[in-house]
């Protein structure tokens, strides 16, 4: 399994979160699997404009010239994409938000009808597994749950599992598994 | 009293979202409230954004539906809302989701989370305005569109009345959360007939219908490069 970790802690490392995200990628290489981390916080990427351009103008690329197309370069290159990050006013940082709102691309416009719900049909043609990795901080379990059910829903636009939803401080290393 | 309403669409000044909140804010006046609407995307400072959210009588927060929650540039002006967490005289929020999608329920989970915000502020929660089938909207002919502009316009009247959105009006504008039973074939026909269509038709004007299903990162992926 080839495995992306979108680290999207601002913070420099040393976090219980950066050491939650080694673990899992250590774990993962144990087991055979592929893994690579993508820091986003030194990376150049910009807010998706809603232009459609990627859609519209030149499919699959997104006019902004930035780091950003190297979301989607992982997103076709993996079998799973985890998202980690610190959580903040009880939600993940705004720096992950921007990165994953850069994977448009990965889909195409038409819509239909999946699991009773409007969906945009894969441009790859092949699904996207999920999973979350979040440094709790001072959110209630209300919110860690409301995130928990978005986070489901972007697998389900991908049309990926989502896999688990784990909350760094709280797991032991060695349950930091994508098992 | 006074509404600063805050569009958190990336598009500025002519998106849909700062649409509806202009349709808000007429009915506000005409209630007798001054509105003032402000857009996120036109300055980089957000904690600018922030002190204005602090120093507002009322305060509306209106965005597109982004990947399931709310833009990032959003999220960015809710970080800077950290300092204002707890404090005694934030104002009262209210919020305006809207998305392309044609079911309101995608946004159901924002609107929740949205809910846990302004319980985390210490602000009074004035509702949610929840509004699917907006992509498109503003470039409809006024005959298709004037219908939803008197509605919206109506429901910020009895917000400025009330002090608070009216969950009646806001049920009756967007609808059931999803599709069921005979709505289904009609959202099938709807897609194929309509909304499909629209989208290739935009792809031909820009000489795209044939590139439409390029997979321009694909060889990389298959010959095993990573970026």
């Amino acid at each position: 399994m080839r495995i992306t970790v979108l680290d999207g802690d601002p913070r420099s490392p040393g976090s219980s979160l950066d050491r939650a995200i080694e673990a899992t990628m250590a774990a993962a290489s144990l087991r055979g699997d592929t893994c690579e981390r993508l820091r986003l916080a030194p990376l150049k990427i910009h807010q998706c404009v809603g232009c459609f351009d990627c859609w519209l103008k030149t499919p699959g690329q997104c006019r902004l010239r930035d780091e950003g197309s190297m979301i989607v370069r992982a997103a076709v290159d993996s079998d799973l994409l985890v998202f980690a990050s610190p959580m903040r006013m009880g939600f993940t940082s705004s720096l992950l938000k921007r990165a994953s709102e850069r994977l448009l691309p990965f889909l195409l416009p038409e819509l239909l009808v999946w699991e009773g719900e409007c969906r945009h049909p894969l441009r790859y043609g092949r699904p996207l597994d999920i999973a979350v990795l979040v440094e709790g901080g001072d959110s209630t379990p209300e919110e860690l749950q409301v995130v928990e059910t978005i986070y489901r829903r972007v697998a389900k636009n991908v049309y990926g599992k989502f896999l688990w939803f784990k909350i760094a401080e709280k797991e032991a290393p060695h349950a930091l598994d994508h098992a | 009293m006074h509404w600063t309403m805050l569009d958190g669409s990336p598009r500025g000044r002519h998106s849909n979202t700062s649409m509806i909140l202009e349709c808000l804010g007429k009915g506000l006046e005409r209630a007798g409230q001054s509105v003032q609407i402000r857009h996120l995307a036109l300055s980089s400072d957000r904690q600018g954004a922030a002190q204005g959210f602090a120093s507002a009588q009322r305060f509306i927060l209106g965005f597109p539906l982004y990947a399931d929650s709310m833009p990032g540039l959003v999220m960015e002006f809710i970080e800077q809302l950290e300092p204002y967490v707890g404090r005694a005289g934030n104002p009262p929020v209210g919020f305006v989701v809207q998305s392309g999608f044609p079911e309101p329920g995608h946004s159901r989970p924002t609107e929740a989370y949205l809910r846990l915000l302004a319980k985390r502020l210490g602000s009074p929660c004035l509702g949610t305005l929840v509004k699917g089938a907006m992509e498109g909207v503003r470039e409809m002919p006024p005959v298709v569109t004037s219908r939803l502009f008197r509605r919206l316009e109506e429901i910020g009247y009895v917000l400025g009345e009330k002090g608070e959105f009216d969950p009646k009006q806001l049920r009756a504008l967007c609808g059931p959360d999803w599709f069921r039973g005979w709505r289904v074939p009609l959202l099938h026909l709807a897609l194929r007939g309509i909304v499909n269509p629209h989208w290739h038709l935009r792809q031909i004007r820009n000489w795209a219908y044939f590139r439409r299903e390029d997979r321009p990162y694909e060889v990389a992926a298959e010959w095993g490069h990573r970026r």
